[in-house]
């Protein structure tokens, strides 16, 4: 990208041409006390040299991302990614290019979008996808939305076991309407259902539940759906792990409504925590409710297959104000790279993958169970855990990363009670000899 | 203005139209509206009992262009939906004034209707 600078004369060019006569003018409406009333404390003015030589200081305290394997992953999750992904993402075609204000335009978008929400729906068993949220948590806040508008209703409850940051973004955008969220407890690493008959009542809209959950666990949806059904309200489920799909069985033989989940898993980079992607599962009688947009397919004037952006006359640019929601936009990059991804493994890769994830998981938590430092729990869990250490966590961390291991989330700077517990992710890009190591620098006694 | 029109009927400004049978309304769209639409793909069933207050909305159509919503002509309590309609929207499209129409309202003040528009009023206002 090229940095174009502006002279003062260029400045006062362009103020002008709006009509202000200052800076100060073109800001007034932004409130007085928020206003940073200093220039910005950026070291400088260096010439090049200088400036590179401060860059690579800077970059010099970064590891090398390949030297550490992550134990941590609580939303975010280290997969390997083939680099076919890579090679047919950074297509100048799909790299470079912005949402053309055509859609039909740009055919090629346009049928990733409808491959990936092939791939969704096959693999939640739903009828319709949206392919495309900003990420899993606001895929998650849009669907507690959807169902308050489908039951006009306003009781949301909620499992405490749902990301932690997701329950945060659907508090953000319940915030503004009349929507009471309830929390479900937890006992040892699933829900605890069992206050759930009472505080279901006429008024509930939703139960939100993820699975895997945040510590991991799989959730015993089928047996919660028909009590929630029978009061009128929806199920969601979240799924922050989306290659657990390859594995555990499809939403919908669970009788879920609506799927909110992230795809980050599915060849998407880590990248500092976003961007990602979310999506939308969910059947066809709720297809009007959905927001965001859809890929369709048809034939052009010749007769040949054709794709169309289609379901959208709901959407912003079209409804204003009262559009089904605000999200106009979509995250068409990462579209492109979760498909490539699902195309490449095919259903049997899918499900390898998954099944490498669990295997490699439980056999950690084994080692673990066995040195006598961690305490373990019973529950069915995917590719996370929780276990309760009887060591120091710092102790925990450091003897993990001065062996090049990022240590595993400390679980009480999201739940204050669990002090000592710490989060396990394993992925298939840990090998058996790397679990064995961790399993014998966490073993040793203090 | 080359649209249909049915005498008898009050229609609004937002191309609504309303016939009375003693207290109870039977509510529509008109041509004008039908056309401008386009095809008409989907109508949010209105809920049973639902009270809706003269021109505020009372409920949302979407065609292959845009979804908008539809005014209530006069106020009062939604009695039924056309499910004919709700199944098979198009039916809007080809007979706006008979089986298209959309709600029964049970009417709280007939007189409201001195609000709106007859047919020939309504021509006059959607000439082009």
């Amino acid at each position: 990208m090229k940095y174009i600078p502006n002279t003062d004369n260029e400045k006062k060019g362009m103020l002008k041409e709006i009509g202000v006569s200052s800076f100060n003018e073109l800001i007034k409406n932004i409130p007085e006390n928020i206003r940073l009333k200093r220039a910005l404390s950026i070291p400088g003015p260096f010439d090049e040299e200088e400036i590179r030589e401060w860059v690579y200081l800077i970059a010099e305290k970064n590891v090398n991302f390949f030297s550490f394997k992550p134990l941590i992953g609580a939303g975010a999750y280290r997969h390997y990614i083939p680099e076919v992904v890579k090679a047919i993402v950074s297509r100048e075609e799909f790299y470079t290019s912005y949402t053309p204000y055509q859609p039909e335009v740009s055919q090629g978008n346009l049928q990733s979008m409808f491959e990936l929400q092939t791939h969704l729906a096959r693999l939640a068993g739903m009828d319709v996808v949206v392919p495309s949220l900003y990420d899993g948590a606001s895929a998650v806040a849009e669907a507690v939305l959807m169902a308050v508008r489908i039951t006009h209703k306003n009781r949301i409850i909620v499992s405490s076991l749902l990301h932690p940051h997701y329950r945060e973004v659907i508090n953000t955008y319940t915030e503004p309407h009349n929507i009471e969220i309830i929390e479900l407890p937890f006992d040892k690493g699933c829900t605890d259902f069992s206050d759930l008959k009472n505080l279901l009542n006429a008024n509930t809209a939703a139960v939100v539940v993820q699975s895997p959950n945040f510590f991991g666990g799989i959730e015993n949806i089928a047996a919660i759906a028909s009590e929630i059904h029978d009061t009128g309200a929806l199920l969601i489920q979240s799924i922050t792990e989306s290659i657990s799909l390859g594995l555990l069985i499809a939403p919908a033989d669970m009788d879920v409504d609506i799927v909110a989940g992230e795809s980050q898993s599915f060849g998407i980079d880590l990248n500092f925590g976003g961007p990602y992607n979310g999506y939308l599962a969910t059947k066809t009688r709720f297809l009007r409710q959905l927001p965001g947009r859809i890929a369709g397919e048809t034939v052009d004037k010749n007769g040949k297959r054709a794709f169309v952006m289609t379901m959208r006359a709901r959407e912003q640019d079209i409804r204003r104000e009262k559009a089904t929601s605000n999200i106009c936009s979509n995250h068409a990059l990462n579209i492109v790279a979760a498909n490539v991804y699902l195309s490449l493994l095919g259903k049997n890769g899918l499900y390898q993958v998954a099944l490498l994830n669990t295997k490699a998981t439980h056999y950690l938590q084994r080692k673990l169970a066995e040195t006598n430092n961690f305490e373990v729990f019973e529950y069915p869990f995917f590719n996370e855990f929780v276990v309760k250490s009887k060591i120091n966590i710092g102790e925990v961390k450091n003897r993990l990363s001065s062996k090049s291991f990022v240590p595993p989330l400390r679980v009480d700077k999201f739940y204050k009670k669990c002090e000592n517990y710490l989060l396990f992710t394993v992925t298939e890009i840990f090998k058996r000899e790397e679990l064995d190591r961790i399993a014998e620098i966490l073993g040793v006694s203090c | 203005m080359g649209y249909k029109l049915k005498e008898g009927i009050f229609y609004t400004k937002s191309d609504e139209w309303v016939s009375l049978d003693g207290d109870i309304a039977t509510v529509g769209i008109s041509d004008y509206a039908q056309d401008k639409l386009g095809d008409i793909v989907y109508i949010e069933e209105v809920a049973k009992g639902k009270k809706v207050k003269q021109s505020e909305v009372f409920t949302t159509i979407e065609s292959v262009k845009a979804a908008s919503d539809l005014n209530a002509p006069v106020s009062g309590e939604v009695i039924e939906t056309n499910g004919d309609v709700v199944s098979t929207p198009s039916i809007i499209n080809q007979d706006p004034y008979g089986k298209g129409w959309i709600v029964k309202i049970k009417v709280k003040d007939p007189n409201e209707v001195s609000n709106l528009m007859s047919d020939k009023e309504y021509s006059e206002y959607r000439k082009e």
